[in-house]
């Protein structure tokens, strides 16, 4: 009996011999119902794109900040006031202020660090004359330029002995100095920072933007002067300071003196007790890793939904193709045509339609992704165009695959039509 | 009768349906033989059972009891791929509809048989012009199948079931759809394709239409009636079964 079936079925060589049949039939089938095919896609399309468009943009964030922390160096270190226990979670903007100028003098003292400065930084109005405007005050000390590199266009900047007289003084971001003074030159002229009034001794270069804030806006004074005489406090925002030496040890260096200034007990190290964070730019960068991860993840399981929802009106399509074309299905098998090439045909048409889906809307995302990187460009100095590859791989491949797991059902349909039944449908 | 074994031999073949668990008998058991070259018309009312027998011939549908040869060796229990290669291989149906597909040329509708059989891309349309030609509908090949007029239609039917070379070629109502004059030139066809070597099963309850057959077998109610040929219809005389 079974030599029997084997002498009637006529050897056809490989199972996909075919395959250039299938792909002519499935694809002039698809081209048929051109409209039709195209707003099937346009879920996964636009599925695709997105996600590219925001991988993108989300890399090339990452990528600019991690560039800016690079620039700063990796031998810079943060001392930031804490409430002590957990360390994470948003920080907080009702932080007990615990940092003193003492506290940086202290470390300068240690002769363990090469720049040691501490920095008080609030929003206030700034006047000359009529002209008036908001402008992030920063109350520094003379180390600040070799913490944050910038150069002196005109004039001077904060030096010791300004420092330590209270001098009324300040150094003008180029943006603030061109929205006071216009044209004329800024040297030895008086502005009002609230209600106090210093003389401007010096205007930085152009320095763009670091963290997304403009720097060429803001307005340096010294540390003392701004803490008794503009903010009224004694405190400082944060401490920044530069080693040679290893930066973990650096750190706990960091700690033992600070306790010992704040009268902190605390010889089991446990930097919860502390009433400060030190952290270093490798933490940062660390956090920044976890942020980026946690945005990938988060777009991918959008990604993953859309691709559901996309793949739903893949199957739902390819369903009602089936029934439109239950008499063509009829044919096919009457003419000889096997479960397994009608299963092929449609699965082909499904998949050939999802794999259409995905490379459109690789090719919309990357286009997109560049449009938005050349526009965010001329607002963010330094804004890169970062199209991540694995996206574009993974969309093509995600899509296919799509469509072979949402063609499946619509395709076993069609192959498993009983061919009379098929020809007598009306 | 030669001594050859018969195309078809169909032994005491019993059809059943079994629809929400009530059986229905449409074949109670019907018997023949056709020899390769013979031009068949199968007759009946509607109901008769005539186009379950042909399904059953032509490898669509399976037999519930009995047997079926096919040049002496047993098709009845095949699997659906055995079935299928069966009919890829050995036969070619024109129905009373066309079954066309309608947004297709002429030649791509001749061609598409030609694929499931997996004859090389470049001898495809060779082979499709030869059948079309052999319907003479050669000025018609690279129309839209529903541009064509019934007539038409069914010839390029037709020529897309002759295209694999079958054994053997079914014909259900083929003229059931047309008017007359057309009707009575694709049944010309049908016959000289007779005369020239193939062999024809016609499913009609036309009898004009079966007149052109040379042996006629009748059914009803799922049992054969008659089954008389040529000679025999000509001398006025019914062979009753």
């Amino acid at each position: 009996m079974r030599a029997d079936k084997e002498a009637f079925i006529i050897n056809r060589g490989i199972f996909f011999v075919q395959l250039p049949d299938l792909f002519m039939t499935a694809s002039s089938s698809l081209s048929r119902n051109k409209s039709r095919s195209i707003l099937t896609i346009l879920g996964i399309v636009i599925g695709i794109a997105a996600v590219i468009l925001m991988l993108s943009i989300g890399q090339s964030a990452q990528g600019l900040i991690l560039n800016q922390v690079a620039d700063l160096g990796s031998d810079l270190i943060f001392i930031e006031p804490s409430s002590g226990g957990d360390s994470s979670g948003p920080p907080s903007a009702f932080v007990e202020q615990t940092l003193k100028i003492d506290d940086a003098k202290a470390l300068e003292r240690s002769g363990l660090f090469m720049d040691v400065s501490s920095m008080i930084v609030s929003s206030m109005a700034v006047s000359r004359g009529e002209e008036s405007k908001f402008s992030q005050v920063t109350g520094v000390t003379e180390g600040y330029l070799s913490i944050f590199p910038a150069d002196v266009a005109e004039g001077r900047f904060i030096e010791r002995s300004d420092v330590d007289s209270y001098a009324r003084v300040a150094v003008l971001g180029k943006e603030i100095a061109q929205d006071l003074f216009g044209d004329q030159d800024p040297i030895g002229k008086e502005i009002k920072i609230k209600q106090t009034t210093v003389r401007v001794i010096g205007v930085l270069a152009e320095q763009g933007s670091r963290f997304f804030q403009n720097l060429d806006q803001r307005i340096a004074v010294p540390v003392t002067t701004a803490q008794r005489d503009i903010i009224g406090l004694d405190t400082v925002n944060f401490i920044a300071a530069r080693t040679s030496q290893d930066i973990e040890s650096a750190k706990d260096e960091i700690r033992w003196i600070l306790r010992a200034e704040h009268d902190i007990d605390n010889p089991e190290n446990d930097v919860k007790k502390d009433d400060f964070i030190v952290s270093s730019q490798s933490d940062a960068v660390e956090i920044i890793g976890i942020v980026g991860g946690v945005l990938t993840i988060l777009l991918s399981s959008i990604a993953a939904i859309s691709l559901v929802v996309g793949g739903i009106g893949i199957m739902n399509i390819m369903l009602v193709s089936v029934t439109e074309r239950t008499k063509e299905i009829g044919l096919r098998k009457a003419v000889g045509a096997t479960y397994s090439e009608i299963l092929q045909q449609f699965l082909l048409e499904a998949v050939l339609l999802t794999m259409l889906g995905g490379i459109i809307g690789v090719l919309i995302g990357v286009i997109t992704s560049r449009l938005a990187a050349s526009i965010l460009a001329s607002y963010i100095e330094g804004w890169q165009s970062i199209v991540p590859m694995e996206a574009v791989v993974s969309g093509v491949v995600v899509a296919t695959t799509v469509g072979i797991i949402f063609g499946l059902y619509p395709a076993r349909r069609a192959a498993h039509l009983d061919p009379i039944e098929a020809l007598r449908y009306e | 009768m030669s001594s050859s074994i018969p195309l078809i031999d169909l032994r005491d073949v019993k059809k059943q349906y079994i629809n929400d668990g009530v059986a229905t008998t449409v074949l109670h058991g019907v018997s023949f033989a056709i020899q390769e070259g013979e031009f068949v018309a199968l007759m009946g009312p509607s109901g008769s059972g005539k186009s379950t027998l042909m399904h059953i011939l032509g490898f669509l549908d399976r037999l519930t009891e009995g047997a079926y040869f096919f040049r002496g060796q047993d098709v009845s229990r095949l699997d659906d791929n055995a079935l299928t290669a069966m009919r890829r291989d050995q036969v070619g149906f024109v129905f009373q509809a066309f079954h066309l597909l309608p947004k297709s040329s002429v030649i791509d509708n001749i061609m598409l048989p030609m694929m499931y059989v997996g004859v090389p891309r470049s001898e495809r349309r060779k082979k499709a012009e030869q059948a079309l030609d052999s319907v003479g509908l050669s000025h018609r090949t690279d129309h839209l199948s529903n541009q064509l007029s019934g007539g038409e239609r069914q010839r390029v039917a037709i020529a897309r079931a002759l295209v694999n070379n079958p054994s053997l070629l079914f014909a259900d109502e083929p003229t059931g759809n047309l008017d007359s004059k057309s009707g009575s030139d694709v049944l010309q066809l049908l016959q000289n394709l007779h005369t020239s070597g193939h062999t024809i099963i016609m499913v009609t309850h036309e009898s004009e239409a079966a007149e052109h057959a040379e042996r006629i077998i009748r059914i009803r109610d799922g049992l054969l009636v008659s089954d008389a040929r040529d000679h025999a219809r000509r001398q006025g005389s019914i062979y009753n079964k």
